[in-house]
């Protein structure tokens, strides 16, 4: 059902604790795990004796430098798109010369690429408050997504630029892949938290029955975000479909 | 209205460029496509080129339109008067998801137009249509399932159709971006389209 490599899941288990705080620290703490997962271009499978001698462990300029350079085009990515990110605005906003921009990234779509991949490995899924019951947790998850959560819709403009982009750059798939297995991981959690009963039919049917709502997520959210349909459609949409799902288990969920 | 594009003539030199434009676009985008390729492809000059489509969000909006005439959902849908509503539902559905280069450019097309913010008020008119169009022709198909007796739901089959339709477009991207196969998508369809089928 997915293509992500088996460690993403784990990865994305991290997430959601650290997202839990609801600190600060979570931040921080996702950047140290990109960082040390996946370097910027995604090559997860890769070993470790092929990275490059200048990745040492104490940081020079040349990485602060890179990080600003990366920093300053994943913010235009966000607030702009991939259309927004070129070589010119991502070298003036983090002041430095276009020379030096080149430096460390061969090109345009280099920047691109690693800008999306640090942008979806800081994808934070905000966990729905522990003390709401399962069918409640599920229903908040599921519903923050259409068009009311202003960072939610920020987060998945990035991610749904990078399903476009993807369409055309392989290189894109493996953060993309990342992103979508804890999207639907997580998911599958609260399904199987709220409906007990799905899985002794069929050990598959949870994370089935959160692949098909993480789908039709995705789907209303690009009406929404078009401005196709109206968020309060999108939204009466989705818990017509939640609904369907938590009716299986009516009788034992709380 | 529903228009069978295809029934009428031969292709005019204007589909010809659209058909060439629409592998163009499906091979390098929208963001990188070039005009003198899909000229080149089409086999006319650029002065025709220019002539149906003054300009790329011209040619853009015509591609759309192209695309959205021969979306698959759409025109298998009440061709098998034989199977039943819910069978015919299901088999035009799966159809959208078709690794074969004219299926998937379709899609592309309709991906690459609809991902994002539509900034073309024009092109975002067009949409907003045939969007309206396949919710509608979905309903019809929900309503020939609910006739026969394939189908039952107790929602409102327009709500069931926007569902279906928004679900395919999730699917959709997920199937494009490389992440998952056309199997997958059919098999997740299959997870929504069995709570509606009668036994």
């Amino acid at each position: 059902m997915n293509s992500g490599p088996a460690s993403g899941t784990l990865f994305f288990e991290d997430m959601f604790e650290t997202t839990e705080r609801g600190d600060g620290a979570h931040t921080r703490h996702a950047a140290a795990i990109s960082a040390r997962r996946i370097g910027f271009v995604p090559a997860p499978q890769q070993p470790s004796t092929a990275s490059k001698p200048e990745q040492a462990p104490k940081p020079s300029k040349a990485a602060s430098t890179r990080a600003a350079i990366l920093g300053a085009a994943t913010e235009l990515l966000s607030e702009h798109g991939v259309r927004g990110v070129t070589v010119e605005a991502v070298a003036e906003s983090a002041d430095v010369s276009l020379g030096l921009l080149y430096y460390h990234f061969e090109n345009r779509q280099d920047l691109v690429r690693a800008a999306l991949a640090e942008a979806l490995d800081h994808y934070a899924y905000r966990r729905p408050p522990q003390e709401l019951p399962p069918a409640e947790r599920l229903r908040t998850a599921l519903s923050q997504h259409i068009g009311v959560d202003a960072e939610a819709a920020r987060q998945d403009r990035v991610y749904a630029e990078a399903m476009r982009a993807a369409a055309f750059d392989p290189a894109i798939r493996p953060a993309l892949a990342r992103t979508l297995e804890g999207w639907n991981g997580g998911m599958t959690r609260l399904v199987t938290a709220a409906v007990p009963q799905l899985a002794e039919t069929h050990p598959e049917a949870p994370a089935e029955t959160a692949t098909a709502l993480t789908a039709l997520v995705d789907g209303l959210q690009q009406r929404v975000r078009s401005s196709l349909l109206p968020a309060e459609r999108g939204l009466e949409l989705l818990a017509l479909a939640t609904g369907a799902v938590l009716a299986d288990g009516a009788t034992d969920a709380d | 209205m529903p228009t069978d594009a295809k029934a009428q003539k031969p292709a005019s030199k204007r589909d010809r460029i659209l058909a060439a434009a629409a592998q163009v676009i499906g091979e390098r985008g929208l963001d990188a496509f070039v005009v003198k390729d899909i000229t080149a492809r089409a086999g006319v000059t650029s002065q025709l080129t220019y002539y149906h489509f003054p300009n790329r969000q011209a040619l853009v909006r015509g591609v759309f339109q192209y695309a959205a005439e021969r979306a698959p959902s759409v025109n298998l849908l009440h061709r098998d008067r034989e199977a039943s509503g819910y069978e015919a539902l299901r088999g035009a559905l799966h159809a959208e998801f078709d690794d074969s280069p004219e299926v998937r450019d379709l899609n592309l097309i309709w991906n690459e137009v609809t991902a994002l913010p539509i900034e073309d008020p024009e092109l975002a008119e067009a949409v907003r249509r045939a969007t309206e169009r396949w919710n509608e022709q979905v309903t019809i198909g929900i309503l020939r399932g609910l006739a026969d007796g394939s189908i039952e739901t107790a929602a409102a089959p327009q709500a069931v159709a926007e569902l279906l339709t928004a679900l395919v477009e999730g699917l959709s991207q997920r199937w494009l971006a490389g992440l998952i196969g056309p199997d997958d998508a059919r098999r997740t369809l299959d997870v929504v389209l069995s709570t509606i089928r009668r036994a």
